[in-house]
């Protein structure tokens, strides 16, 4: 049943681009994976739940013949033809798949620095960052050019934050926004990690930068929407609990699915008094943790 | 070294001890983190400390739930000599779950030696048990045992000449109950006797193993989702020897049954009456405040106090009470499961609790860990609370590359240093080892005025850890005694104020433990090393609401006695 599941979300057009160059050697693999895998991994419910979001452009797929990063003095990346499934199946957030297909890959080419990223990225989503951390550091350390490349730093941040290695998380996103200005979610990284370490004003400061960079885009709103949450925490630690509900409420505008910030909503709301508001966060907050349930059921987060 | 005095104060504390100015005393000001440098050293003492004791809970690894949770330990005078003897409750396995190796007593000897005297104890204890909470049940002026076990939990009464008999039946607390975490005595309906908390888990026969789960790719244990959880038992003494059942009329079951792991009674909602605080595994934790006549209501969620600051429920083990913020009010910290992180939540004047986890550095260094007893404790005596806590997966299979989180651990032992705690490095033996450790006590075991520490692991060998700081002065220890008690002769839910210079500290004697144990009911102080023109003052607040006051030495264990029947 297992191995059934597993073929199942593997779409016809992966599998066919797996076994293009590896053929049944690959689908062997895949198939004794399955053998050892049930189902979807329900990852721990109180992590950084946005730890792991990847800045917009981080995991696009690679085109495996020309680089998209390539520097002349950079070794040139190793190029797999399954590179590109794996990379697509990393951006639908099936990261099982991505699993067994970048695990063949780095069989047959060890030293692929595209693969270890993208690997590293896997094991970051599914909770597993200490396995992630060294395969985001090979990555670099290859020097290899490949796509993505210039975004490692952002989940090595990540990374060592859920290893609880806050300096490091902080070198690691500090790097990142020194080579890509625009990464907002190394700002929100950076906002995180200062509140952890009591710099509240540091962390309202890369808030709002990150608030800045991330605009008003639709697509982005679920990143708009925890930045405005962290600016309410920001709020309600200093006991200003009506401008932490406003932050609070507009987050969940934007975005009714973050179990968490429904959480803070019913605390802040049983700070100012209103018992019956707060309890009635708390209910929608249990509706937002079903629903996020049911789209865990399909595939690991 | 030491000094005992035993004082009963009446008119004296007026002169000793000025109210007002106690309560205008500023709240303690951590010095700067850069100029705190590390003075906590400990030593593994066990083997020459006569405790070689391997503690069983069921097959190694383990492979069902019932093995997972280790057994507790509690700090127990039976001999009435004062100093700690100890008790461990002991598991079993899964095959024979009611026929274990047995509990163990120890006599301490001093020079922290002791002595197995469990066989001429009597107390032959074979059942599978967990928790253990100690108290004069029957108020004979000495301490008894009760035990958490699994199936049908055991009253231990001390007969006082170093023999325990098994009253559970005649107490009337015989009859399977399932299974039993831990325990808290305390009086809650301030009639001056020991009533019972008692937490419990989830259904489960041994007969019927429960399948296992996955994670991340691995196989694991399965629990405690997915498995009926067991609502807690609350008993109160009747004072004539028996205890009867008020589970059902309390209140306390008002909310959902949960998976009970541990508790501790303190008052946390400043009217007198010891409230208890229950940690949940995978649940919300519980707040059940005291409303006098043994009827209580659960308000974690309405303080702040069930979920974190995310609102989320965590799987909660230990608890450690302290006052972290210096406001004289008691703060709580949970221990917690790996990748998520160990919780403070700081009580606030206006009976909520905010989540201060990250504003005082404690969750980050928790994250890979699976934390279980927690206990504040000034180790280095510098004149505020550290942080200990013991570690240790639940799952045999965990590794850090598999769940970022390895099954044996080392202790996190984090010392105040400033604002925030700070992480000691393992720069020392006993702090860099890892083990699968579930509960420990943390208390000043050979009587030299420092806070040394038991630690109870998983089919393991107990540990004794000695605390080598070894000064003389900068330190006092207050024991309470109230020989006129009905049972509560150590002022469990007494609070403890200590005032010298501009330092002020607050204890609280608690009913529970840091994790399925007995927290040392009595307050240490650490003073640092100026001492200043006037001697420590102290203020214990009792159960009933009398006040003591006096000064006592530095340097010095004083055991207090409340005014006689003053409020």
């Amino acid at each position: 049943m297992l191995r059934t599941n597993i073929i199942k979300r593997m779409r016809p057009a992966h599998i066919f681009a797996a076994r293009t160059k590896h053929g049944a050697a690959v689908v062997a693999v895949l198939f004794l994976w399955g053998c050892q895998t049930e189902g979807t991994q329900k990852t721990p419910k109180n992590g950084e739940s946005q730890a792991a979001s990847e800045p917009t452009e981080q995991v696009a797929t690679p085109k495996p013949k020309s680089p998209v990063s390539a520097n002349a003095e950079q070794p040139q990346e190793m190029t797999h033809p399954n590179l590109a499934v794996a990379a697509q199946l990393v951006a639908s957030g099936s990261f099982l798949d991505a699993e067994i297909v970048l695990t063949a890959i780095l069989r047959d080419q060890p030293s692929s620095a595209q693969a270890k990223f993208l690997l590293g990225v896997v094991f970051l989503k599914t909770q597993r960052a200490a396995r992630a951390l060294p395969l985001l550091q090979a990555s670099l350390a290859s020097g290899q050019a490949f796509s993505g490349r210039k975004h490692v730093e952002h989940f090595i941040g990540w990374a060592n934050y859920q290893l609880g290695e806050l300096d490091a998380a902080k070198r690691a996103f500090q790097s990142h926004v020194a080579e890509v200005p625009t990464a907002d979610d190394s700002y929100y990284g950076l906002a995180v990690i200062a509140l952890d370490e009591d710099r509240v004003a540091d962390a309202q400061q890369a808030l709002e930068r990150a608030l800045e960079l991330v605009g008003s885009s639709p697509r982005r709103v679920r990143d708009r929407a925890k930045m405005l949450a962290r600016l309410g925490d920001i709020e309600f630690r200093a006991d200003r609990i009506e401008p932490a509900v406003d932050l609070f409420e507009q987050s969940l505008e934007l975005y009714a699915d973050h179990v968490e910030v429904w959480g803070k909503l019913a605390r802040a709301l049983d700070r100012l008094g209103r018992a019956d508001a707060a309890e009635a966060a708390r209910v929608k907050q249990a509706a937002a943790q079903a629903r996020v349930d049911a789209r865990g059921r399909g595939e690991a987060e | 070294m030491q000094c005992t005095q035993l004082l009963s104060l009446g008119l004296r504390a007026s002169v000793l001890f000025s109210l007002a100015s106690v309560g205008r005393a500023a709240p303690q000001q951590p010095s700067p983190e850069t100029d705190v440098a590390s003075t906590i050293q400990m030593e593994d003492v066990t083997a020459r400390s006569g405790i070689d004791f391997v503690t069983c809970s069921g097959a190694d690894p383990s492979t069902q739930i019932l093995e997972v949770k280790g057994g507790g330990v509690a700090l127990i005078d039976f001999d009435a000599d004062g100093d700690w003897d100890l008790f461990f409750p002991n598991g079993a396995t899964l095959q024979t779950p009611t026929s274990g190796p047995g509990a163990r007593l120890y006599e301490n000897l001093g020079g922290m030696r002791w002595r197995d005297i469990t066989a001429q104890s009597g107390i032959d204890h074979r059942a599978w048990s967990f928790g253990t909470a100690i108290g004069d049940y029957d108020g004979d002026g000495r301490d008894d045992i009760f035990v958490a076990c699994f199936g049908q939990n055991r009253l231990w009464r001390n007969l006082g000449d170093g023999r325990f008999a098994d009253v559970t039946k005649s107490a009337g607390l015989g009859g399977d109950t399932g299974w039993s975490t831990a325990a808290a005595m305390a009086d809650f309906d301030g009639d001056g006797d020991l009533d019972l908390y008692v937490t419990r888990y989830v259904e489960y026969d041994p007969t019927k193993p429960v399948q296992p789960a996955h994670l991340r790719g691995l196989q694991v244990i399965n629990g405690p989702r997915g498995i009926p959880p067991l609502s807690d038992m609350l008993f109160e003494n009747l004072g004539n020897g028996t205890f009867a059942d008020r589970s059902d009329t309390s209140g306390i079951r008002a909310p959902a049954a949960s998976y009970g792991l541990n508790a501790v009674v303190l008052d946390l909602t400043g009217d007198g009456r010891p409230d208890i605080f229950v940690a949940n595994d995978s649940r919300p934790n519980f707040l059940l405040r005291n409303l006098g006549n043994m009827r209580f209501e659960d308000i974690g969620t309405r303080v702040g106090l069930a979920t974190n600051i995310e609102g989320l429920e965590q799987a909660s083990m230990g608890i450690a009470v302290g006052d972290v913020n210096g406001d004289g009010r008691a703060d709580l910290l949970t221990t917690n499961f790996s990748d998520d992180t160990n919780t403070l939540m700081v009580s606030r004047a206006d009976g909520f609790f905010d989540d201060a986890t990250a504003r005082f550095g404690v969750g980050a260094p928790s994250r890979t860990l699976c934390g279980w007893a927690a206990a504040f404790a000034d180790l280095d005596h510098d004149g505020d609370e550290d942080l200990f806590i013991v570690n240790g997966h639940v799952y045999p299979q965990a590794t850090k590359a598999a769940l970022n989180s390895d099954y044996a651990q080392p202790l996190l032992v984090m010392e105040r240093a400033g604002a925030r705690f700070r992480t000691l490095p393992a720069a020392q033996p006993w702090l860099q080892t890892p083990h699968r450790d579930r509960s420990a006590v943390v208390a000043d075991l050979d009587r030299d005025g420092d806070l040394d520490a038991v630690i109870v692991g998983l089919n393991q060998p107990v540990r004794i850890l000695r605390n080598t700081h070894d000064t003389k002065d900068d330190w006092a220890v207050i024991a309470l005694n109230d020989p006129a008690s009905r049972g509560n002769r150590t002022g469990v839910g007494a609070r403890i104020e200590l005032l010298e210079g501009t330092n002020r500290q607050v204890r609280w004697i608690v009913g529970g433990g840091p994790f399925q144990s007995n927290a040392a009911q009595e307050a240490h102080f650490g003073l640092g090393s100026k001492a200043h023109a006037a001697p420590p003052q102290v203020r214990v607040t009792w159960p009933d609401g009398r006040i003591s006051q006096q000064s006592v030495e530095r340097g010095t264990r004083t055991v207090i006695a409340p005014p006689s029947q003053e409020r």
